[in-house]
Parts: C-alpha cells; sequence; structure tokens
C-alpha cells in the first residue's frame, strides 16, 4: 500500500483504457479475497464479529492517531518553512526525531500511560507523522515563486494565506504524505498492540498465534489486508484522485 | 487630490546583489514619471531587469536605493506565465481577489460576470487552468487583474508565451479595455513592434544593469496601423537606441 499512490499518480497520466483494466484487475482481486473467505469461513471457525470488533477498536487508533499527527506535522511544516531562522533551527531537530526508533519508545508510553490504548495512539502518532511532515516541508519549500507573488498582489495575507493559498497548494503532498503514514501505521500497529495488550487487531491475531490456530491467524492477516485494502480503495484513492487538481501544470 | 489621480515618480531607482562580497548591479538609476490614465511600455533585451523593475512597482522586490512615490495601493499584475491557481476554476480564479478584499458575494458575482464577458471567457467559468489554451489562461489572467478594479496594472510580458495570433487578439483587447476603462498600464515587453502598437510612451532600457536609455513619445493615433511608414519608422528609431 505504502507505493500504491505513486503507481496511481503515474496511471493518472496513462489512457483510460489502462486505468479501466486496473480497476478491473482491482475488482477481480477483491472478489477473489471474498471467495476465499466466504469458503473457509464455512469451514474453518472463526469469531467474525469479534474480528470486527478488535477492526474497529483498531480503526479508531489509527484515525485518532492520524488526526492528531497531520494536526501536528502541519504545524511543524508551516514552521519550519516560516523563516530561515527557524528553519535553521527546526530541519536539524525534525530530522535527528525521525531517526529515531519508534518502538522504543513503547517502554517509555507504558510507563507513562500504563496498558492503555494512550500508548497505541502516540506510538502511531510518532509513526504517521514524518511522512506527512517531510512532503510538506518539500511541497511548502517548493512553492511557485509566481503564485506566491500573485497571492501577494491580491492581498493573500495571514490566515487568508494559509487558507486560500499556501494549503491548497501543498494538498497533494499532503494527500501522499497521508497515504505513507496510514499505511506505516497499519504496519506498526499490530506490534504496538501486542506489546501494549490493548483490544485490537493486533492483540487478536497476537492471540490466535499464540494457541497456535495457524488456519485462522491466515484468514485474520487475510481479512486485515483486505479491509485496509478496501479503506485506500474508498478513502485515499479518490482524495488522491481529487488532489490532482491542485496540481501545478508541468 | 485623491492620491490616484497624481503622477506616479519613479526616483532612482537602483537594485544590485551581492554574492562573495563581490556586487551585481541589476538596475542603475531608474527614473521616470507616469501620468494617470497613460499606457507605458518597459522595452529591452531579455535580462535587462525590466521585470525586476516591474516587481519593484509591485512592491514584491524592494530596491536598494530610490523611491516610488504616488503608486495606488490598489494593483492589478499580469504575470507571463499566467500565475493561475491551479486547484480554483475561472470563475473562482478572477474572484480570488475580490474574496481577499472581504466584498460579498453578489458583489463578488457582478464583477466576476462583468469581467467574464468582457474578456471573452463565458462558457468557460468552471474550467480549471489546465483545461484551457495559453491564450485563454491569460485572458483568465487579465479577468483577475482587472476585477479588483486597478488604479494601476502591470504587466510582464503577458503575451510572450502565446501564439501570435492569439496575441495579437490580446493587444486589441487590452487597448479596448484600456481605452474603455481609462487605467494606467505599465507593461514590460521585450517586442519593440508591441510597445509601438500600444503605448502612449516607451521606455527603452539598456542591459546589464538596466538603464533607462531613452523616453521616446509615442504620438500616433489609434487604432495603428501597424504596417504603416511612421510605425516602421518609430520601430527603427527604437530599435536605434537599443
Amino acid at each position: 500500500m505504502r507505493y500504491s499512490h505513486k503507481i496511481h499518480q503515474a496511471n493518472q497520466q496513462k489512457s483510460p483504457g489502462i486505468q479501466r483494466r486496473q480497476r478491473i484487475t482491482s475488482f477481480i482481486l477483491i472478489g477473489a479475497v471474498i471467495i476465499f473467505l466466504l469458503v473457509f469461513a464455512e469451514t474453518k471457525t472463526i469469531d467474525w464479529w469479534e474480528f470486527y470488533r478488535f477492526f474497529l477498536s483498531s480503526l479508531f487508533s489509527v484515525a485518532v492517531a492520524y488526526i492528531i499527527a497531520a494536526f501536528l506535522a502541519l504545524l511543524l511544516a508551516l514552521g519550519a518553512t516560516k523563516n530561515k531562522w527557524l528553519e535553521n533551527i527546526l530541519l536539524p531537530v525534525l530530522d535527528v526525531a525521525q531517526s529515531f526508533p519508534t518502538f522504543a519508545l513503547i517502554p517509555v508510553l507504558l510507563a507513562i500511560f500504563g496498558t492503555s490504548r494512550w500508548v497505541v495512539i502516540v506510538f502511531l502518532v510518532v509513526t504517521i507523522i514524518w511522512p506527512i511532515v517531510f512532503t510538506l516541508i518539500t511541497a511548502l519549500k517548493g512553492e511557485r515563486e509566481d503564485l506566491g507573488q500573485a497571492a501577494t498582489i491580491y492581498n493573500a495575507h495571514g490566515l487568508k494565506r494559509l487558507w486560500y493559498f499556501r494549503l491548497p497548494s501543498v494538498f497533494p503532498a499532503f494527500i501522499s504524505g497521508s497515504i505513507i503514514g496510514w499505511g506505516e501505521a497499519w504496519e506498526a500497529l499490530i506490534g504496538a498492540e501486542i506489546i501494549a495488550k490493548v483490544l485490537g487487531v493486533g492483540s487478536y491475531l497476537g492471540k490466535l498465534g499464540e494457541t497456535g490456530s495457524v488456519w485462522q491467524l491466515v484468514l485474520g492477516i487475510a481479512m486485515y489486508l483486505f479491509l485496509i485494502f478496501i479503506l485506500n480503495q474508498i478513502i485515499w484513492l479518490p482524495l488522491l484522485n481529487f488532489s490532482s487538481r491542485y496540481q501545478n501544470e508541468s | 487630490m485623491n492620491p490616484n489621480n497624481k503622477v506616479i515618480q519613479i526616483r532612482r531607482i537602483s537594485l544590485s546583489y551581492k554574492e562573495n562580497g563581490q556586487k551585481f548591479p541589476v538596475l542603475d538609476d531608474v527614473s521616470f514619471d507616469v501620468a494617470p490614465g497613460e499606457f507605458i511600455c518597459i522595452v529591452g533585451s531579455s535580462g535587462g531587469g525590466k521585470s525586476t523593475l516591474l516587481r519593484i512597482l509591485a512592491g514584491l522586490q524592494k530596491q536598494t536605493e530610490g523611491k516610488i512615490l504616488n503608486m495606488p495601493e490598489q494593483l492589478g499584475f499580469v504575470f507571463q506565465n499566467f500565475a493561475l491557481f491551479p486547484w480554483l476554476d475561472v470563475e473562482s480564479n478572477v474572484s480570488f481577489g475580490l474574496r481577499m478584499q472581504g466584498l460579498s458575494k453578489s458583489q463578488i458575482h457582478k464583477r466576476v460576470r462583468e469581467e467574464i464577458d468582457r474578456i471573452g471567457l463565458e462558457g468557460f467559468e468552471k474550467s480549471h487552468p489546465k483545461e484551457l489554451s495559453g491564450g485563454m489562461k491569460q485572458r483568465v489572467g487579465i479577468a483577475r487583474a482587472l476585477a479588483i478594479h486597478p488604479k494601476v496594472l502591470l504587466l510582464d510580458e503577458p503575451f510572450s508565451a502565446l501564439d501570435e495570433i492569439t496575441a495579437k487578439g490580446l493587444r486589441h483587447d487590452l487597448l479596448r479595455i484600456h481605452t474603455q476603462t481609462k487605467e494606467t498600464v505599465i507593461m514590460v515587453t521585450h517586442l519593440v513592434e508591441e510597445a509601438v502598437e500600444l503605448a502612449d510612451r516607451i521606455i527603452v532600457m539598456s542591459p546589464r544593469p538596466g538603464k533607462v536609455r531613452k523616453i521616446i513619445t509615442n504620438t500616433m493615433s489609434r487604432p495603428r496601423d501597424t504596417r504603416s511608414r511612421e510605425f516602421f519608422k518609430l520601430v527603427d528609431e527604437i530599435e536605434g537606441v537599443l
């Protein structure tokens, strides 16, 4: 999923025929997964309601973490590109911070929050935030000079400049960064939930692994991937498509 | 007296950059006046500092020396590469300055309608810049500048990215609008013929550093015959100065 948006962006340049074939392939894949799940769900006992409850708990953690991370990323990126002085201070700090191994944070978070959902949420915030911050910084630093001048000439200052010029101009980068961050969050979630023993897909799969229920584990992982794929199809790819109208002409 | 009706005075404008302790002059002691309602063209070869001068007049860049007196605050600017906001449709691009001024929705709608009709963008209101041709994009750029009812319209080589037929049509539209609105126009171009066709006065600049070499008053009556002996004589005179 991490790089699928890049492929999709490239596809936007391709002919409608290619796009249609790829959409058909996606539906065939989805159909195959559904058939696989239906067939095996008949023969293997798996508590789907429990799985969905766990999945929704995990989705809640990822969604809350994403909202917090997106907001903080925006503040950090705007701060780091505000002026040369702030850039010289913030950029090295962000560079060091993003290379910090995030799993090393979990013991600290457990010490602070105990075995609560906040351990997972804060851990996911730290995971999601970096791709968004750095794609935003790149976009803000690469803003087209003439568009900025047009905004200045026509009195887009202060909050109006932010709302009517800066945010729309970095919207495609924000979506790209969000897709990467969102994908990394799902990867990190499993480990975090197992370690923090918090209700969610991670702890559910961890429990199946401990009990040696290999088939249920395979089905659980397949379902997990399928739901992430669906979220990608109904939320992120349409947003990525929509953001293409915000992009500058080459 | 209304400051918008005063003569704009550009006085001893100089600009230089410093790099590795070395001084690179871009503009040197540029002075001229612009009367209200006048159409001024600044002509010179590429890289001669004309666009930089226009940006200084617009307040987008700071000069190292000199001052500009009586420049009104309400400025329209037309960019060489259009500088349209890609996420906005034609209507929203044209209304951008009006929204920044905080005008009411009905006022914005009225003004946008006027400019769209005047500049010939009917039927393209909901199109995005990437769906438009170069000529249409520049029409949007001009409409956006005119919508705010500027006291001075600044144009930076507005037709140089267009083919000659489109540029010719837009030049005629610009002249028509200037005759209707009587707005002060300062336009930068590297095409001498374009300057002779449009301007009341032509500021001829020398390159590196940009310096006013001569100011020529164009007394030809409008509409100007671009094939007349008088036209070519003036073109030759300016090219001689360049």
